[in-house]
């Protein structure tokens, strides 16, 4: 959405010297996304920095969350949406932070945007890109699952709504290539079967196309990353293909613009041709002079036709001479005709590109005799037609193509034997291996390792050459390659009367006549490398007479430099600047680089598809082509800038550094899933079935690449089998990775419970070491999974094997003492969390550290604090964790930088300003109607024109058209315009969706002054164009019927008014442990003042006694803006979000407190044990009482002193079927400070699955190694506990199935956390809800995890659900962050899309106040009747009420009955 | 290229076959092996199980020598690669294991010359397009066929896989090494999943019923998998899966009749070799109606 300044309001002056008012979010998952929220929704700037083309993070690639078995998509994208809608949210994609320095207040970062390729205000996201894209890649969304194309979105819900390419430098192909061809695009436009425009491309850049697709050298292939694997792509070949099965024309440049400066060209041959032909379309007259008397220099004179048909080199020439170039055959430069003749004629550049005529010299004795021909002589005479004499037994000096060609040749003029004679051996050869191979299946003999010595005459005739026998050395010549020795005493004869030799050519230099030429010790042309010029201003040199004998590629790639040069010197610019050296060849690292690229794609070996006869068939190119890595990903065909009608797509965009002042940073990169490579004993990557986590939510995604369907991925078979092996690259020291990364035993239990919903009998196992359920809900969701058939079997798998043509995979383990083999369909790798490579990056460029773990360190009760000052830290990146504490923890950071912050908020936020309202009520209505095209998604299917010519006859339409996209800018400006032009006072846009789209044109109604409640939409795409592609006909009927329905009930819309309440600035916190506390503290320091209110006479709640609590009560009692209400509590409460009033009852008397927000922060109870002797034994102590005697010194402890833990008393049972959470890390914490203090003292701990999620583990392993010992029990069999001081534990080791025996002194408890006696009270207070086990329920379990359905009340600490001390103040934090948002603005708006109740027809039946969600409607006992009244502060607009009110007495605004009813009329009108 | 060969007493007795064949193919390819003068047991006995020292010692005295003819240790058997490659490791790693080392061998020894098994030469040194280049032939036109179509499995065992710190392999889970020298000469290796699966070498002796299990186990999926033949590098792996094919067979009742070869007897064999000099006539289970098919 674009605004223009005008219309912007800051709202004020930045303060001087205060800190600066925004922040940098980096990462724009779900964390990056809230913090980034929270952030704007307070009065701040907010950059949100991701490294992705879209943000959403990880969530989006979800399935589904549990435990309410939302759609992660349709949950987030709401979030995303809101993202891009909020004016002070800057979403930066595709960056990352280059440089970063300052302090606190005062950042400033350097931040790299990657260049997108595509103008996101541009695209309208139609895809017509993508469905003309030839490159097919991985798409990595969907992790190699499927492929996508170049350019693509990220996915469907992607935000920014816009599409991106993906391109790696150019390809190795194309790099080879000396003239540029970009074979990538050519072989993938073949592999899309769109042979005319690969052949459009390739000879877009090749002036002689056909004949390279005949004879060139194939540097392309010899760099094709294919033949790594297997064969290279045959790109020659293919060009022939494209070339031979092309419609279309060789291009001609008609309307070039015409240049006076006369050109001369010397040599017809392939640098002198392709240099005419750029020249020529560049518009200068060109002249060539040729010394024979026809055209193609070697082509025709070097290359036999049996190779090259003269056909082929006949049209190609004619292509490029009918350009309107002067030929001037057998007109020799030289002594006769000097170049500075020509120069007088007024050429003004001269590009001599003689090639190398002359046949090299062995320099061996009797090279004279008649017999001894070269090589060149030889072919030249023959293919020119000047007949040659050929003996019959012929020995071939040389190995090269050109002496393939010379005995090939001679081979056919009768020769009956016909010998090569090469010094070193096969693999040295510098022949093409296909040229090597015809000759000798045609019939020449090779003699390898052999050198010509002299040449033997008798009778002054050629009968033989003498030969020595060579053998390779060690030692390498210049080439690189071995250096062949003369064996001593091997002279033998070989006998013939011609010998040819084909050894390589030099140049004639006699063109040069008169000119102060430089030349090499070879006799070749010195040119500049880069620009081809000559030592002799304005003759620029190319071709063999450069390079000696080249190939035919480099001679067109010579001409075509030459000829760009010739354009620069005669328009005076700089002939280097901006170009290389015809550098062809790719630097290791560059190689290394690609490899590794291709490497991560799991790439199979290739052979190559060989055509059944002669050329390729279509199918049999298309499968060749099929083979092209892609390795520049894009391959710049262009296709897709055709089709693109906004004009969006733009290759030659270019990365873009900016600069951005922050006061702080919040640090939110997310994870990275650990590469399952690294496990390689679990074959994936080597196995199609074993998958990753990532890739099962893929799978079951609806909109993933099965579609939804559980399938194999080896033969898309039905999963019936499914196994989850847990803990893959978590817990594992090996690999560097010891942390448990939380998530993963409910994302596999979640993953096999909604897996089971799609396929019916689905049989799953759960491989795992402990299931970590220890979040709010979460024990019984695993237990529900139980019920449902999910199998869990307590086993570390050690490797997965894949039988051989089944291709299942076979698992083995122990299941109740015995081993046990079972095959599974598909194994799922339950990978663990890592920081990426991008995130690293970011934490080494702004300066914070990292743990041993590879996170990001933080303060222990600190949460968001990182290792830098102003710079926070969110989400995954702190420490693996799952969305709703993700989600927690982003607020928390933004709760903190907004205290940093505080006096500069409001400072850089900009607010919408809008016209004046006109009012319409009582006017008729005008409809203006816009229907879409969105490109040809809907245009192609529907007829659009039809669609406009209906509407306009419908009533109340005053003006209708056709737009090709609505949606665009200059589209959303038209409107305006039509809108004022024809005084509209209803807005209907018929195109795709309001869910992503009704802002848009809300926006632009409110910028003509129409009330935004009078714009409709018709969705015709999603809901008609989409679904009825094979039908048009019946969708243009269909969108006719939309639109005619949106007509009607636009007709009916009535302009709906809001109101503006002024906001309390002030919080009510109601509980003062580490959560209340925190929040307060948090909200004070923001500048709110905040009353805390505390039922007991302190403060601190059940925070562990130490310095850390003294802190915070201190702070929390001194603060200016605390008022502190202890001994009290609040017993009444009124009002709505943003004007609250209660009742405090203090010690002295009732108080009433105002407030704009309010935190209900008031803990739970520890669960006070009747079992295992607690209370009846001074030797049996709750965990917290053992920590109080070990902290305090007053457990004694001495060596063989055996101290038994029971973990999960009182808690996972039927009264308490929750998990409390901490009690697993605090026992491991007090096994280790007993360890510690006392090595030789024995500690057991009797547990059920060890629950130390995140960087606890480590300490559990700590645990271990101190050797305190972990033994299992189950619930079924707990362990029993009876005797004096030294009393006696008895338990059931569950693996051995044993009864065994310990004498212990002392017996620690881990007691749950229990709800508060007093969230009853609370609950009923405030009307908000609490769960099943009389815990607060908050909005929404992931995704508003400290907020109530009822705006302006939030909740934290354990009164949400057990938690540890610095979970229960990150989550305070989190709640003071969330009603920031509320209390930072002076007023808010209410109304709009409410319900009303008609009062007349209420019969105070309150179905809807128990209906709402939101605690809306009320019984007015003011009104005079006692009928409900709805708050429309507290309203949300979802219309529930309306819909289950019997007496039909209330009406949600904008979806009236009225308005309901004229659309379904309109639709019925036909009908009835 | 000249290497200090390591033969060790395996392939002077057993395994002769992999011995004449390493030679005979290391002839054909141009390399040059000069055995270590005077070399003895690498300590793959109980040493390496017992004695650190002796272990290391052992190896150390091996390589010195080989360090005076100055150029890398190349070595065939699994168990000298992996008892050779250790002992440099102990050395490198600790300086109380190399004096210690020294006073027992009576001289100093750094840790670092190099020991390559002959896989790695042959890939690193060699070069696959090479071994191409040598399976075609010199003379261009007369292209040996050489092993076209071959469905071998190749079997690695433990000792060129574990520890990974001594492995020769990019990925010792799944080894790609031999699979790459054979396919090479135009045998097309079989993907199997028990490439690295242990033969039982270690109880070879004591427990023949565990060995033969095993072993069974492995020739089955080999079986399973397509393959024609097995390839081996080990001395060990190539007796156990050769020698209690027939128990296997026996106890089965039915053939399994899979030739079990080192790798060097099949590329000398793609290579042109006469069988005799790659003592393919040593192996128990049949070849003949594997490499009829090459004749």
């Amino acid at each position: 959405m674009s605004i223009s300044g005008e219309e912007l309001r800051i709202t004020d002056s930045s303060l001087e010297g205060g800190p600066v008012g925004a922040v940098m979010v980096c990462g724009g998952g779900v964390a990056g996304i809230q913090a980034a929220l929270d952030l704007a929704n307070s009065g701040f700037k907010v950059y949100l920095v991701e490294k992705s083309a879209t943000i959403g993070g990880k969530m989006a690639q979800l399935d589904k969350t549990f435990p309410t078995g939302d759609c992660a998509t349709c949950i987030i994208s709401p979030k995303l949406v809101e993202c891009t809608r909020n004016l002070n949210i800057e979403i930066i994609t595709q960056a990352e932070v280059e440089q970063f320095e300052g302090e606190p207040g005062h950042f400033r970062a350097k931040i790299r945007e990657k260049a997108r390729f595509v103008d996101i205000d541009k695209c309208t996201a139609c895809g017509d890109c993508e469905k003309v894209c030839p490159v097919k890649v991985p798409d990595n969304f969907n992790r190699g699952l499927n492929n996508t194309t170049a350019i693509h979105k990220v996915c469907a819900q992607a935000v920014p709504n816009a599409y991106v390419i993906e391109k790696r430098e150019r390809p190795p192909c194309v790099s080879a290539c000396p003239i540029g061809q970009n074979a990538q695009a050519y072989v993938a436009l073949i592999a899309a079967g769109k042979f005319d425009e690969a052949a459009e491309i390739i000879r877009r850049d090749n002036p002689l196309p056909l004949i390279c697709g005949y004879v060139c050298h194939r540097p392309c292939e010899d760099e094709c990353q294919q033949s790594r694997y297997g064969d290279p792509v045959s790109i020659r070949e293919l060009k022939k293909f494209a070339l031979d099965n092309t419609q279309g024309k060789d291009t001609k440049n008609e309307d070039r613009p015409l240049r006076p400066e006369r050109i001369a060209i010397i040599g017809a041959g392939p640098a002198g041709l392709a240099a005419a032909d750029w020249l020529a379309k560049h518009g200068y007259p060109v002249t060539i002079f040729e010394a024979l008397p026809v055209t193609g220099g070697m082509m025709r004179a070097g290359i036999p036709d049996f190779r090259l048909p003269r056909e082929v080199l006949d049209r190609q020439v004619a292509n490029i001479i009918d350009q309107g170039i002067e030929l001037k055959t057998n007109s020799p430069i030289g002594p006769g005709l000097t170049i500075a003749d020509l120069k007088a004629q007024g050429y003004k550049a001269v590009f001599a590109s003689v090639g190398a005529q002359k046949g090299s010299k062995l320099g061996a004795e009797g090279e004279d005799l008649p017999g001894v021909v070269s090589g060149i002589d030889f072919i030249r005479d023959v293919n020119l037609g000047k007949g040659a004499q050929i003996g019959e037994k012929v020995v071939v000096i040389g190995a090269g193509n050109a002496a393939m060609d010379v005995a090939r040749t001679a081979k056919r003029l009768g020769a009956k034997d016909v010998t090569i004679v090469y010094r070193r051996t096969k693999r040295e050869m510098p022949a093409d291996r296909v040229e090597v191979e015809e000759a000798a299946h045609e019939g020449v003999k090779f003699v390898l390792l052999t050198n010509p010595k002299r040449f033997v005459p008798k009778g002054g005739k050629l009968v033989g050459v003498e030969c020595l026998k060579m053998k390779l050395s060690d030692e390498r010549d210049a080439s690189g390659r071995r250096k062949p020795v003369p064996v001593k005493g091997s002279e033998h004869i070989i006998e013939c009367d011609t010998a040819i030799v084909a050894i390589g050519q030099t140049p004639d230099l006699s063109f040069a006549a008169g000119l102060d030429l430089a030349t090499n010790k070879w006799g070749l042309v010195e040119v500049d490398p880069i620009t081809l010029a000559t030592s002799v201003p304005g003759v620029f040199a190319g071709g063999d007479v450069v390079a000696g004998a080249g190939t035919l590629s480099e001679a067109v790639g010579a001409g075509i430099r030459a000829a760009e040069s010739i354009d620069r010197f005669i328009n005076g610019e700089d002939m280097s600047e901006g170009r290389r050296p015809d550098d062809h060849v790719w630097t290791e690292d560059q190689h290394h680089e690609l490899e590794r690229f291709q490497r991560s794609r799991n790439l199979k070996k290739s052979r190559k598809v060989t055509a059944e006869k002669g050329d390729y068939s279509p199918d049999e190119a298309m499968a060749e082509a099929a083979r092209c890595l892609a390795c520049g990903i894009c391959c710049e065909c262009m296709e897709c800038v055709k089709v693109c009608q906004p004009k969006a797509i733009n290759h030659e965009m270019k990365d873009t550094v900016r600069e951005i002042d922050v006061g702080a940073v919040i640090l939110a990169p997310g994870f990275e899933e650990f590469d399952a490579t690294g496990r390689g004993e679990f074959g994936f990557g080597r196995y199609p079935n074993v998958v990753t986590n990532v890739q099962f939510e893929r799978m079951l995604s609806a909109s993933g690449p099965y579609a939804g369907h559980l399938l194999r991925p080896s033969d898309g078979q039905e999963v019936k089998k499914l196994a989850f092996i847990q803990c893959v690259g978590s817990r594992d020291i090996a690999n560097n990775r010891p942390h448990c990364s939380s998530v993963c035993c409910m994302a596999a239990i979640k993953e096999s419970v909604v897996a089971m919903d799609h396929t019916e009998g689905l049989d799953t196992t759960i491989f795992y070491t402990d299931i970590r359920a220890f979040g709010k809900d979460f024990d019984r969701y695993y237990e529900r999974a139980q019920a449902q058939g999910v199998k869990f079997q307590r086993s570390m798998i050690s490797r997965v094997v894949e039988v051989p043509e089944s291709r299942m995979l076979r698992l083995s383990y122990v299941r109740d003492g015995k081993p046990v083999e079972e095959e599974f369909d598909l194994v799922v790798l339950s990978t663990g969390m890592r920081t990426s490579e991008e995130a690293l990056h970011t934490a080494r460029v702004v300066g914070v550290n990292l743990n041993e773990c590879g996170f990001c360190s933080s303060g222990e009760l600190a949460t968001v604090q990182s290792s830098r000052e102003g710079i926070f830290v969110a989400g995954a990146f702190q420490e693996p964790k799952d969305i709703p504490d993700t989600v927690t923890q982003a607020s928390a950071a933004a709760a903190k930088a907004m205290q940093l912050l505080a006096p500069s908020r409001g400072t850089m936020v900009v607010e919408k300003l809008y016209p004046t309202e006109h009012d319409y009520t009582d006017a008729q209505p005008r409809i203006g109607v816009f229907i879409c095209h969105c490109g040809i998604n809907i245009a192609s299917v529907v007829d659009v024109e039809r669609v406009v010519e209906a509407a306009r006859e419908m009533y109340g339409v005053v003006y209708a058209e056709n737009v090709v996209y609505a949606c665009a800018d200059n589209t959303q400006d038209r409107i305006k315009e039509i809108i004022r032009e024809h005084n509209l006072n209803r807005l209907l846009v018929a195109s795709c969706t309001p869910r992503t789209h009704e802002a848009l044109f809300r926006d632009t109604a409110r910028e003509c002054g129409l009330n935004p409640f009078l714009v409709e939409m018709a969705n015709i795409r999603d809901q008609c164009s989409w679904v009825h592609s094979e039908n048009p006909e019946a969708a243009t009927e269909k969108a006719i019927d939309l639109v005619r329905m949106s007509v009607a009930r636009a007709a009916q819309l009535s302009a709906l008014a809001t109101e503006e309440l002024p906001v309390n600035q002030a919080a009510l916190v109601i509980g003062g442990g580490p959560s209340g506390i925190s929040a307060a503290l948090a909200l004070a320091d923001m500048g709110f003042r905040t009353s805390l209110v505390e039922k007991e006479e302190a403060l601190g709640g059940r925070m562990p006694k130490g310095p850390m609590r003294d802190r915070l009560v201190r702070r929390a009692s001194n603060h200016p803006l605390i008022d502190v209400y202890l001994s009290s509590k609040a017993t009444k409460l009124n009002g709505h979000v943003g004007n609250f009033s209660s009742i405090v009852e203090t010690p002295t008397g009732k108080k009433t407190v105002t407030h704009g927000a309010m935190i209900i922060a008031i803990g739970g109870t520890e669960y006070k044990p009747r079992e295992y002797l607690y209370g009846l034994n001074q030797r049996v102590l709750t965990q917290r009482e053992l920590e109080n005697k070990l902290i305090d010194g007053n457990l004694p402890l001495d060596i063989g002193t055996t101290i038994a833990m029971i973990q999960c008393v009182g808690s996972r049972n039927s009264e308490r079927p929750f998990c409390s959470r901490s009690c697993c890390a605090h026992a491991v914490k007090n096994a280790i400070r007993i360890k510690e203090a006392q090595p030789d003292a024995n500690v057991v701990i009797l547990y059920r699955d060890m629950r130390t999620y995140g960087a606890s583990e480590l300490l559990y392993q700590k645990a271990r190694q101190l050797g305190v010992l972990f033994v299992r029990y189950t619930p079924e069999e707990p362990p029993v506990v009876t005797g004096g001081d030294r009393m006696k534990l008895t338990f059931v080791e569950p693996e051995l199935q044993r009864t065994l025996e310990l004498n212990v002194d002392y017996l620690a408890l881990s007691t749950g956390t229990a709800p508060a006696v007093d969230n009853q009270q609370v609950s009923e207070l405030a009307k908000i809800p609490l769960n099943e086990d009389g815990f607060f329920l908050e909005a929404h379990l992931k995704l508003r995890p400290v907020d109530f359905a009822s705006e302006g009340i939030f909740l934290c600490g354990s009164t949400h659900s057990p938690k540890s001390t610095a979970e229960n103040i990150q989550q305070g934090l989190a709640a003071a962050g969330r009603a920031a948002t509320i209390l930072s603005k002076k007023t808010m708006i209410v109304g709009g899309q409410v319900s009303c109740v008609d009062i007349r027809k209420c019969v105070s039946c309150l179905t809807c106040v128990r209906v709402c969600p939101y605690g809306a409607p009320a019984v007015n006992y003011a009104n005079g009747k006692n009928r409900v009244e709805i708050e429309a502060a507290k309203c949300m607009g979802c219309g529930s009420c309306a819909a289950e009110c019997p007496a039909k007495a209330i009406q949600l605004q904008h979806f009236t009955d009225h308005q309901v009813a004229a659309a379904i009329e309109a639709l019925l009108a036909e009908v009835c | 290229m000249k290497y200090a060969f390591f033969p060790g007493c395996s392939l002077e007795s057993t395994a002769n076959d992999f011995m004449v064949s390493t030679l005979a193919v290391a002839r054909a390819l141009g390399i040059e092996l000069e055995e270590i003068p005077g070399w003895t047991c690498c300590g793959s006995t109980a040493a390496h199980a017992t004695d650190a020292l002796l272990a290391a010692s052992m190896a150390a005295r091996n390589l010195a020598l080989a360090q005076d003819m100055g150029c890398d240790v190349i070595v065939c058997c699994a168990a000298c690669y992996g008892r050779l490659a250790a002992g440099n490791l102990a050395i490198a790693e600790s300086a109380k294991m190399r004096e210690d080392v020294a006073a027992a061998i009576g001289r100093d020894y750094d840790g670092s010359v190099k020991v390559r098994h002959f896989l790695q030469i042959l890939k690193d040194d060699i070069g696959l397009s090479e071994i191409t280049t040598a399976v075609e032939g010199e003379t261009p036109g007369h292209t040996s066929k050489g092993l076209d179509g071959l469905k071998v499995a190749c079997y690695y065992g433990c000792l060129l896989t574990r520890p990974k710190e001594l492995s020769i392999l990019d990925d010792p889970e799944n080894p790609q090494l031999m699979e790459e020298i054979l396919a090479a000469t135009g045998a097309e290796p079989v993907e199997w999943p028990y490439k690295t699966e242990c033969c039982g070498a270690s109880f070879s002796i004591t427990r023949t019923d565990t060995v033969k299990t095993l072993v069974g186990e492995i020739l089955d999926m080999a079986k399973q998998s397509g393959a024609d033949c097995i390839a081996v590098a080990c001395p060990l792996c190539q007796t156990n899966l050769d020698l209690r094919q027939q128990d296997v067979e026996e106890s089965r009742g039915q053939k399994v009749d899979l030739p079990v070869f080192y790798f060097t007897q099949l590329l000398g064999r793609a290579l042109g070799i006469p069988e005799n000099d790659l003592g393919i006539s040593k192996l128990i289970t049949d070849p003949k109606r594997v490499l009829a098919r090459y004749r």
